[in-house]
């Protein structure tokens, strides 16, 4: 074994990226700098950064907004998909009727109708938050159908000699197991939640991220449109990651998908 | 008292049959061990028993009751130790109880020094070796006290000492409680310690072939594995299961 290993098992894992992604910037910013690239093309990241700056409060005013709205239709959407997907693996029937719809409606590009939503909502928060919850929705029944009809059959078994209630086996058994199914879907929703409100703020809005880039597009402001476009990538991690902190945790007793 | 009345049953109406027109009745404190070539429906006779599934034809009685009402004094053991994997030791042993809306934590842990599983309370089951789990299977059905414990090669996990500690314990609960035991096992030395009456079945469809008394004294112990009539009842259900195994074939290539 290398006498260098232990050294470097101290090292944080996070550094390897971030070292990777500071390279890149630099080659970014010298490449820029050479080849004297106009800054309404592609700004160098210093461009960018003194945009970020110059602009932060007001865009991280814009960025705290979009994260409410993605919160708030993230949590309605998986929610109301939570109660939809538990009627679904209970009553077959209703399952047998519904449910190849909504596989169906997966598949329509949602934000479609982010035009829509605006028409029949106004561009205020509530069109935003519909628009991120209706996203959220339908990978959430379908993963809640799932997992909750995902029992093993012996467990099954094991809870009818015990004459358990049907509350008793959704409550000790389906629920627990299909925790690892609810996380994969939560953690989905966690990314989409936030392109929805952004989609739904460029469809028509008079605050939120998606409308400084809207603005900053209009202006050919380009520094700021990628400002607003970096904010915007860090609350999709961000909230992807807090969803995942949660299932990590969870994870110790139900496991991960 | 657990009773098979003309009992026939088949997965589903196209396939053959798997247990055809058997009768059998285990009375109230009888030790029963069933043995047979493999198919010949061991398990869908405690199925059968357990309410899990319902006789094609005949009729299946508990206690004079249909095996759904008698559930709260019957005890399932399956081949699989069938453990929640998000619940701790503990949590799996009170998991009956649980759902009785009972909790009683001195018997708890009687149970589990009975399986010599103190210490192990707060472990997860993916922590456990296979033999441990099938433990706790064990302490989870005999919680709730029941007075009818089916058993599916319980011990079939496990390894020569725990199983024999494990035998010797099952018949000291069996005499304590007077439990009715109807106990599936491909290990003929196992039934031999354990039963009152091995009941031999053959496959294809399963029926009784053989029904054998085990006249050996209680309790049994070590010296018992060693006598020359344990020896003998072991030899006769050897021959018994042989015979049954060769007849499951002889039909099996008539039908063919």
């Amino acid at each position: 074994m290398s006498r260098h290993t232990p050294s470097a098992a101290k090292v944080p894992q996070a550094i390897y990226p971030l070292a990777a992604g500071l390279a890149l910037l630099m080659v970014w910013q010298a490449l820029v700098t050479w080849l004297d690239v106009p800054r309404y093309l592609l700004p160098s990241p210093v461009d960018i950064a003194s945009a970020l700056g110059a602009r932060f409060q007001d865009i991280l005013g814009d960025t705290l907004i979009t994260l409410l709205e993605a919160v708030a239709g993230f949590t309605v959407g998986s929610t109301s998909a939570f109660f939809v997907g538990v009627i679904f693996a209970h009553f077959h029937r209703f399952e047998r009727a519904f449910s190849p719809l909504f596989v169906a409606l997966q598949a329509v590009p949602l934000i479609a109708i982010a035009p829509l939503l605006i028409v029949w909502m106004g561009n205020g928060y509530a069109s935003k938050v519909t628009m991120a919850a209706l996203i959220c929705f339908f990978p959430m029944v379908i993963a809640t159908a799932a997992g909750l009809s995902k029992a093993p059959r012996d467990s099954e078994e094991l809870m009818t000699v015990l004459n358990s209630t049907v509350w008793q086996r959704f409550l000790l058994l389906r629920l627990p197991q299909s925790v690892p199914f609810l996380m994969a879907g939560l953690k989905v929703n966690a990314s989409y939640a936030v392109i929805g409100a952004i989609v739904s703020e460029l469809a028509g809005a008079g605050r939120g991220i998606g409308y400084q880039i809207l603005m900053a597009s209009y202006k050919t402001d380009t520094p700021v449109l990628f400002a607003a476009i970096f904010m915007a990538a860090i609350t999709g991690i961000g909230f992807f990651k807090v969803v995942e902190a949660f299932e990590r945790r969870l994870a110790v007793r139900y496991g991960s998908k | 008292m657990v009773r098979f009345e003309a009992i026939s049953w088949k997965p589903s109406s196209g396939e053959p049959a798997i247990i055809n027109n058997l009768s059998m009745e285990v009375p109230d404190g009888q030790f029963c061990c069933v043995v047979g070539p493999s198919g010949a429906g061991k398990t869908s006779l405690l199925r059968l028993a357990a309410g899990l599934v319902a006789p094609t034809s005949g009729r299946m009685l508990i206690n004079g009751s249909q095996p759904e009402d008698a559930r709260p004094t019957v005890s399932y053991v399956f081949q699989q130790p069938v453990l929640f994997p998000w619940r701790t030791v503990l949590e799996n042993v009170q998991l009956p109880l649980e759902i009785r809306g009972e909790d009683i934590k001195g018997r708890i842990d009687e149970y589990l020094d009975l399986v010599r599983l103190r210490g192990t309370e707060s472990k997860f089951p993916r922590e456990l070796s296979g033999g441990m789990q099938s433990r706790v299977a064990i302490a989870r059905a005999l919680i709730t006290d029941p007075k009818i414990l089916l058993m599916d090669e319980p011990f079939a996990d496990l390894d020569e000492i725990n199983r024999e500690h494990l035998n010797v314990e099952l018949q000291r609960i069996w005499m304590a409680k007077q439990l009715t035991m109807l106990f599936v096992t491909h290990d003929l030395a196992e039934a031999v310690f354990l039963a009152d009456r091995i009941v031999v079945l053959s496959a294809k469809p399963g029926r009784v072939f053989a029904d054998i008394a085990v006249p050996l004294a209680r309790p049994r112990t070590d010296d018992t594995i060693d006598s020359p009539a344990f020896e003998s009842v072991l030899r006769e259900v050897r021959h018994a299961l042989r015979a049954a195994t060769k007849a499951s074939q002889t039909e099996e290539q008539a039908l063919s």
